[in-house]
Parts: structure tokens; sequence; C-alpha cells
């Protein structure tokens, strides 16, 4: 086997990494917040892989993220059946776990779930407020949005995938201090869809109050 | 006589070089506590507070970020960079994540359970059985698999057993969710460091350590500072103050003793303009300081901060001695024998008074006072020796030489009416004043121990606002002779608290007694931790079946690993302590031992911190409270009382004196006048806003009080001697006061720019003072005594 065909494919993959200039990477940001524009609220499918440093293996699990920009409301929905929903409530947030029928309302919020609470931001100045960009890639046909959340809390990278071509956001990922990490890719986005106000104030009728 | 012969600079430079060696010699005392009165509980506190709860060698580092993030890389980096140099630094303490708090916690919290009592350690152990602890493996999964990535989860991933929840039932009792090492908006953060390499004793080896950390600390930040937008890092903790505070006495001492020295050159030189006469008087000056701040060092072994000030008092009054010698020799060209048995009595009574009146100042509460009017007490003993024995034989020899130049007269004194006038007109608005808006009230937010502009002072209280005080906590010490004296006062603590809530005068209050070491308990769970430590494998395995990996079960290892080794030095003598180096710590911010004393540090939050009921319901032998709020309050309390207490009868003394001395109801009533003139006049300085009263620098007072009555003493004995020629007084004994006045206010007037905020004040008033009376006895008080005396006639 000649050098050349020994390397190639390293080289390749090197190539699919190539950083992009702070300009660019400006611009492709830009360029996916705009697809926001005209969004009222979205309704996101994910599929989330949670690689935690304490367990031998990644927990896999489905989901269901929906967001109202124009009430600031989110729905946050996690398992198959569903094990978590987590609202948001007054300053604070709702977690109720159907699976034993007990929820906590959480008056402080809750970090990691503040990204949510705000919902993903719309323009480059909001984002830049929140975010500091590490890096932009393109990794295949995705560029990866590598920031840090200015507030810290414990994560250590907050990357949003985006694709190439359309610039919608195609998935998150998050690396937390401890060395765990969550991996979120979106299985459909659906925009400016009816939704019940029953959404966002999930029935809790017959659960038990408990601290989680 | 050769001696004279020597050049000017020779004897001039072989005293100063003295002089400075003294001063090298001197050791001061950086802990700002000692100069307070120890009776006051916030006074106590705070000296309690440094004492066991931090160390000589523990530096604090203060970082200020645009971000969160970048604050908390910071200090990573920069804490990273410090410990390579092994030769400065032993350890770095910073905060923990959640993730090494967890992987590191585990032998603290093995401590919590081996100390924490009986009956919620065999409920913890009665979790675990068999079923139990499969029920908590199942709840943990379930956190986990909850998608939710609070810290719960983190925690329920490494301590799928709760086994850290001891900390959160012992903490509970801590309540206050702060985070001691951060802002809340995480911006502004520190780090401990632990020193090595130096002598934390002295402040002169911690300052050359202190700059060795600085060097580095400005490396790193023009290498890092920037990209992690750090916009401030302080210095702060004992080390960086004993550095400071002792570099800045040295720096007050040698700056006052600088500038009173010029200033009385100048006017030596405008009065006399004799350069070698005073090059001698310059050198008996310093010789003074010399041997003053040698006997000072054995009598009084270390100076506090406000000692350092002495100096330029005592330059400022002993050269009075020289002065009047000189003039006398001048005057009558006596030999030297002659001149000291004439001029010898009045030095020493006047010198005599004038350490009386400072010695008095160990009549008020506050020791560092107290400290500085004895070093000027004995300063002036010894000036008086020097200038009568070392330099009258030199201005005998130098006047013999001169040619005598014409005395020019000072200067009218307004005319009796119009100083009548002056004297009424002024005594009535200040009455007016007065009665309008009530006497001058003293500076409650005054602190005699605050350093001016001071980077580690600047930098503890930006960390005391942003982090320590946000929530209104103030530090509560609770301090035993033993353990268990300790436990007691700590119970007697937590009953006042609770009754001080009652009474509203407290919100909340936060002492940790189950963090205290508990050898009955220890004992007493040493048999069920013995046995428990047989269920580690099950435990293990269990783990190990639920899908957790090694990191999953390293802190219930860590756990099991910490007991082992805890459980045989139970029955040792004394409690057992945390085993680690991070549980040591930890449990030392709240907890500690020294000097066969134990203390307790918790915290209450006062509803009104500046009123002081709440600290006298809580504050006991045992009990204080570090309460810079309420601190200037009790000072002012404590120095009114002294004020009442020392004033009012040393001025009855004075009156009486005055009318043995003067045996004349009319010389009384001017002396009296004059104190009086003077008195309105610094009130009316006060109400303008030119002056400010403190706990401090109102005991000048009495100094004022004194210079007061001696300056109307010479005067009017000077008016009596010339049959009330005021030309002649003021010819004769004027010039003398006008000397002496001027030099003793340059010398209280230099401390102005001492860096103690206390010491510079006192310098103001004291200064403005001297002058005032200097200026009423000089051109005032004849007028009134031909007015007095001429009603008479």
């Amino acid at each position: 086997m000649s050098a050349i065909r020994l390397f190639l494919p390293p080289l390749l993959f090197i190539a699919t990494l190539a950083p992009i200039g702070a300009q660019d990477g400006n611009e492709i940001i830009s360029k996916w917040l705009a697809t926001n524009s005209g969004t009222s609220n979205v309704k996101v499918n994910f599929s989330q892989t949670r690689t935690m440093r304490t367990l031998k293996v990644p927990i896999r699990q489905s989901g269901t993220l929906t967001l109202d920009y124009r009430s600031g409301k989110f729905r946050w929905e996690l398992g198959r059946p569903t094990q978590t929903i987590v609202v948001k409530d007054g300053g604070g947030v709702l977690i109720v776990r159907p699976s034993v029928k007990k929820y906590e309302r959480r008056s402080g919020g809750m970090p990691a779930m503040s990204a949510l609470a705000r919902g993903f931001p719309r323009t480059l100045s909001e984002f830049n407020s929140r975010y500091r960009v590490l890096s932009v890639q393109k990794v295949g046909s995705r560029h990866r949005i590598v920031t840090r959340p200015r507030s810290g809390s414990g994560v250590d990278e907050f990357t949003f995938v985006v694709e190439a071509n359309g610039s919608r956001l195609t998935g998150i990922e998050i690396d937390l201090s401890d060395g765990s990490s969550v991996k979120t890719s979106f299985t459909s986005v659906k925009r400016n869809v009816s939704l019940p106000s029953s959404v966002f104030s999930p029935s809790i009728s017959g659960y038990e109050a408990t601290k989680f | 006589m050769r001696l004279i012969r020597l050049h000017p600079l020779i004897i001039t430079s072989v005293c100063g070089l003295l002089a400075a060696l003294s001063l090298l010699g001197v050791r001061f005392s950086a802990d700002l506590y000692e100069i307070m009165p120890a009776d006051l509980p916030e006074v106590r506190g705070m000296d309690e507070v440094n004492r066991f709860f931090s160390r000589d060698s523990q530096l604090i580092i203060t970082i200020e970020s645009s971000e969160s993030a970048l604050a908390e890389d910071a200090v990573a980096s920069l804490a990273e960079h410090l410990e390579k140099r092994s030769d400065l630094v032993e350890r770095v303490d910073r905060e923990r994540n959640l993730a090494e708090l967890v992987n590191e916690g585990g032998a603290l919290i093995a401590w919590l359970w081996l100390n924490a009592p009986e009956e919620l350690l065999s409920d913890h152990i009665d979790s675990l059985s068999e079923t139990g602890a499969e029920a908590k493996l199942a709840k943990a999964l379930e956190q986990l698999y909850s998608g939710l990535l609070g810290a719960e989860t983190v925690v329920a991933g490494y301590d799928p057993f709760g086994f850290a929840s001891v900390a959160e039932t012992i903490g509970s009792e801590n309540g206050s969710n702060s985070d001691p090492m951060q802002s809340q908006d995480g911006t502004f953060r520190l780090f401990y460091l632990e020193g090595t390499g130096a002598d934390f004793s002295d402040y002169r080896s911690a300052a050359t350590w202190l700059s060795k950390i600085r060097e580095e600390v400005d490396f790193w930040e023009a290498k890092e500072g920037e990209r992690l937008a750090v916009s401030k890092i302080g210095l702060t903790g004992t080390p960086a103050f004993m550095a400071e505070v002792g570099a800045e006495m040295e720096r007050d001492m040698t700056v006052s003793v600088v500038v009173t020295i010029v200033l009385i050159s100048l006017l030596f030189w405008i009065m006399h303009r004799r350069p070698r006469a005073l090059a001698w008087l310059m050198a008996a000056m310093m010789l003074t300081l010399a041997i003053t701040l040698s006997l000072g060092a054995v009598l009084f072994g270390e100076l506090s901060v406000m000692s350092a000030g002495f100096a330029a008092i005592l330059m400022g009054l002993a050269v009075d001695y020289g002065i009047v010698l000189f003039r006398e020799s001048m005057n009558t060209g006596d030999p030297a024998p002659k001149l000291r048995r004439t001029v010898g009595p009045s030095i020493l009574w006047a010198g005599a008074t004038t350490a009386v009146v400072f010695l008095s100042l160990n009549f008020s509460s506050l020791p560092g006072l107290a400290e500085m009017g004895n070093l000027v007490a004995l300063g002036i003993a010894v000036g008086a020796i020097v200038m009568l024995f070392a330099y009258a034989p030199v201005a005998v020899a130098f006047n013999a030489e001169a040619t005598p130049r014409p005395s020019r007269p000072l200067g009218g004194s307004p005319r009796v009416k119009v100083s009548a006038a002056i004297l009424i007109g002024i005594l009535a608005l200040a009455t007016l004043v007065t009665a309008w808006r009530g006497a001058p009230k003293l500076e409650a937010n005054f602190h005699p121990f605050r350093i001016r502009e001071s980077p580690s002072m600047i930098a503890w209280q930006e960390m005391r606002t942003k982090i320590q005080e946000r929530e209104g906590f103030v530090p509560l010490i609770v301090r035993g002779s033993s353990l268990e004296d300790l436990t007691d006062a700590t119970a007697e603590a937590s009953t006042k608290a609770q009754r001080s809530r009652d009474e509203g005068l407290i919100d909340e209050a936060l002492i940790s007694s189950g963090l205290l070491p508990a050898p009955e308990r220890q004992r007493a769970n040493a048999g069920p931790i013995a046995a428990f430590l047989k269920e580690q494998d099950r435990l293990t395995a269990l783990l190990d079946e639920a899908g957790f990996s090694e990191e999953g079960t390293e802190l219930t290892d860590s756990i099991f690993e910490a007991w082992s080794e805890m459980l045989s030095s139970v029955q040792g003598q004394g409690p057992v302590l945390p085993v680690d180096d991070f549980g040591r710590w930890t449990l030392e911010r709240v907890y500690t031992s020294r000097g066969g004393e134990h203390a307790l540090l918790g915290a209450v939050r006062p509803t009104s911190p500046r009123d002081r009921a709440w600290v006298e319901a809580l504050a006991t032998d045992r009990i204080s409270l570090a309460s810079i709020g309420s601190l200037g309050v009790a000072l002012n309390e404590k120095i009114r009382d002294d004020l009442w207490r020392v004033f009012l009868p040393m001025l009855g003394l004075l009156v009486i004196m005055l009318a043995i001395v003067f045996r004349s109801w009319r010389d009384l009533c001017i002396s009296l006048f004059s104190l009086g003139f003077s008195a309105a006049v610094i009130l009316l300085l006060t109400e303008a806003g030119l002056l400010s009263w403190n706990s401090f620098n109102l005991c000048g007072v009495p100094l004022l009080f004194g210079t007061g009555i001696d300056f109307s003493i010479h005067m009017v004995f000077s008016l009596r001697r010339n049959e009330g020629n005021v030309e002649a007084a003021q010819r004769g004994i004027g010039k003398a006061l006008l000397f002496c006045g001027s030099s003793s206010a340059i010398g209280f007037g230099s401390l102005a720019t001492a860096s103690a905020y206390g010491l510079a004040s006192l310098g103001v008033v004291c200064g403005i003072g001297i002058l005032v009376n200097m200026i009423v006895a000089i051109w005032l008080l004849p007028s009134w005594y031909r007015w007095i005396h001429r009603c008479r006639s």
C-alpha cells in the first residue's frame, strides 16, 4: 500500500474539519438565526444520547420540544412513554414525572433548562449576549457552531449543529464540565403549528408534590 | 567644643543614620485590631476571625472577569500557573466544581457520618439493606433517566446510595445557599493560596514573598488577562495586610518625620537664619528619635499602626526645648551650666506637663492611642535631656560666635474693643450654631483601622461586598477553652440566636453545631460503621450490575476507605478529624483549634446592622460578632464615655491648678476665655465642614486643651512681667510661642498623609487646633488681658 493511500482517508477527514473565519462564522450564525424569522412557534421531535461518566452505557431517548416564541413558554418532554415533562411555570419550572405521578414546582428555574426557557436566540446580538463563540467548523454537510454559555453553570461547550445548506438547526450538543455529554438530534421540525394551551399546562391532578 | 567644628553635614548624617538604624530595628505590628478596645464584642470578633480562621501564610486572590465562564477559567488558569512556583506556593485551594466535589468529597462525607447523630447513621445504614439499597439505586437511575441536567442528576450518578445527604442534613443548619467563593453572577471569584518560603510572622519577609507572587500574577495577567477578559485581580488576606500595613507604617513614620524636619528647618531658617545651629538642632532631634525608638522597642516590643505617628509629634515638641535654650542663650550669653540652671527647670516642668497630657491617653479605651501617648511621653523626657545636655553647650558656643540680631516685633494685637468684640462675636456665633444644629456628631461609619489606598484592603472590602455581605450576614464566633466548652458555648449561641430571632433583632442565624467534632458520637458510631464496612462488596456489586462505571462507584469506595482509616483513630486521644486535605480544609472554614483554644464560625443576619441591641443580645465572653456595621457606633459610645470620664475631671483639675498658678480670677478668666474661644473656633470650623470628628481624633481634645492652657500661661506670665506691655510680651514669649506652636502644628499636621485614617484625622484636628491656640495666645489674649486689667484699674 502506497503512502498516499495510507494517509488519504485521514487527510480527507481533516479537510472536512476546516475551521471557518470569524466573519464567515457570523454569517453562518446570522443565516441560521434568520431561519427563525416569521416563526411564532416550533415543535421539534428529537432523539437524545446522554453519555454519562458514571454509567457504562449511554442513555438513548427520544422526546419533543415545543417552543412558543410569542408567550415565551416551552414544553420539554422526554421518553416514550413520557418519563419527564418540564414546562415554564411563571418565573420557574414545573417538572412532572407521569410514570411515578409526582411533580415539583421549582421557583429558581434550572440552569440547564434556562436556554430552553428563553427559547433559541433570534438575533445575532441576543446570541452573542448569551454565548461566546469558540469556533465554527464545517463537518461534512453541517456547520458546528461551538460556543460557551457566558453564564457558565457547569456547561463547558454548547454546540449548535446547523445544515450547511438551508442553515436549519439540526441538533444541539452539550459537553458538561464533569466530562459527560448530551447529543440531541432533531428528527423533525414543525413551525407555526396549532398549539392547544394544555400543551404548556400538563395536568397534575392526582399527582403528588415532591422534590426530585 | 571641638565637636562643633565638625561639618554640619557629618553630624546630621551620623544622627540621621542612627535614627534610620533605630527605625529598621523597630518591629511594627500589622495587627489592626490591637489598636481598638478589646472588650468590644465587635473588635473581639474581628480579632478572632483573624486569629482562628485565617493563617499568616494564607493569601486570598480575587479575580473579576466580564463573564462567569471566563472568571471560572481565569481562576483555574492562574491557580495552575501559581502552583508551578513550588518555592512560593505550598497549596492552592480553589472552588471545586460539582464533579470534583463528588470525587474529592468522600473522606469529608465519611467523617460527617462518623460525627453524625447516632440515629441518623443507623437510619442510613438500615436504608441500605438488600432491598433498601436496590430501591435507592432504582431512584438514582430514575433521576439519571429523567433527562434533567441539574446538580441532582450529577449527584445521583456519583452517589446513587445518597451518602452525601448527610452534608445536606447537617448543612441545613447552615441555611445559606450562597457560594462562599464566587459572586451571585459568577463574574467575581476567589481562591486561597497557602504560601511557603518566607517567615510570614515578619512583615518584611511577607512583603518580599508578596512581591514575588505579584510578579507571577502580573506575568500571568499579561499573557492571559485579555483572553479571559480579566478586569481586576486582587491580593488580600493576612500576608497581604501584613506586608502593606508594615510598609505603610514605615512610610508614614519616614514621611512624617522628614516633612516635619524640613518644615521646622524652614521655620528656624526664617526666624534665625543660622544654618550650623540648625544642623545641630536637627542632629539633636534625630538623636532623640533614635534613643526613643530604641527604648520604645525594648519597652513596648512591637509598635502598632497608630504609634507610627508618634515620631512626627515628638519632633514637633522636642524641638521647642532646643529653641528655648537657643533663644535664652542668644539673649543672655550665659554658659551652658548656668543656662541649664535658669531654663532647665522650666523645660523639665513643661516637659512633665506635656508628658502627663500624653500619658492621660492611657485613660482612653483605645490601646493604640495609649501606646502612642506613652511613646510621645517617653520621647519628651528623652528630648528634654538631649536638648539640655547635648544641645545646650552647642547653642551657647554658636551664640558666642554670632553677632546678635535685633528682634523684630510680631505685629500688634487688634484694639482692645475689637478683640473683645471678636471674642463675644465668635462665642455668640458658636452658641447660636450649637443651639440651632446641636453639638457636632461623630462619624458613625468611622473605622480607625481603615488604611487608605491599600490594595489588599480594597480587595478585602470588594470580597466582602460581593460575596460575604451580599446577604447581610455578619460573622459570629463562638470560642471555648476546650471542645466541651465550645460545644456548650455553641448551644448557648443557638439559644440566644433563637431568642434574638423571636425578638426580631435578627432575621436568621447560621450556627453549624453539627460540624463540631463530637468524640462521644464518633465512639458510638464506630461500631455500626465497622459492621457496615462488610457491606462494601455487596454495594459495589449492586452498582456494577446496575450499569454504573468506575467513576460511578468511586465516591462510595472512597467513603468506605476513609471509614477504614478513621476507625483506627476513634479510640485514641481527642476527636477524629477528616483524613484528607480537602476535608480538613473545608472543616477549618467553620471549626478550628489553635493554641489550646477552639472556635466555631457562624453567621447572623441582623435586622438593623448598625443598632447595637442585637450585638448586646448575642455577645458573651465566649460569643463575639465581627460586625463592622455596629463597630463605629460602639466606638463612638465608648469614646463618649471616655470623654466624660477623663476629660471632665481633667478640666476640673486644670482649673484648680490654673487658679493656684495665677492666684488671680481675672487671669484665670482670660485663660479660660482663650480655651473657650479656641473651642468655639474649632466648633465653627467643624460646622463649616472643614473638620470632622470621630472616635479617634476626639481623643486629641485633651491634647488641645493642654497646649491651650500651656500657651495662655506663658503669655499671661510674660504680660505680668512686662506690666501689660503687649509689644514686649509678643517680642519675647510671643516669638517662642510662634515657633513652638508652628512646630507642634507641623508635627501633628504631617500626619495628615498617614495611611491610617484615624491617625491622619488626629493629625489634622490637632494641627489646626494648636494653630488656633497659638494665634489666640499671641494675638488675642494680650488685648483681653489689657481689657480686663484696665477695667480693674
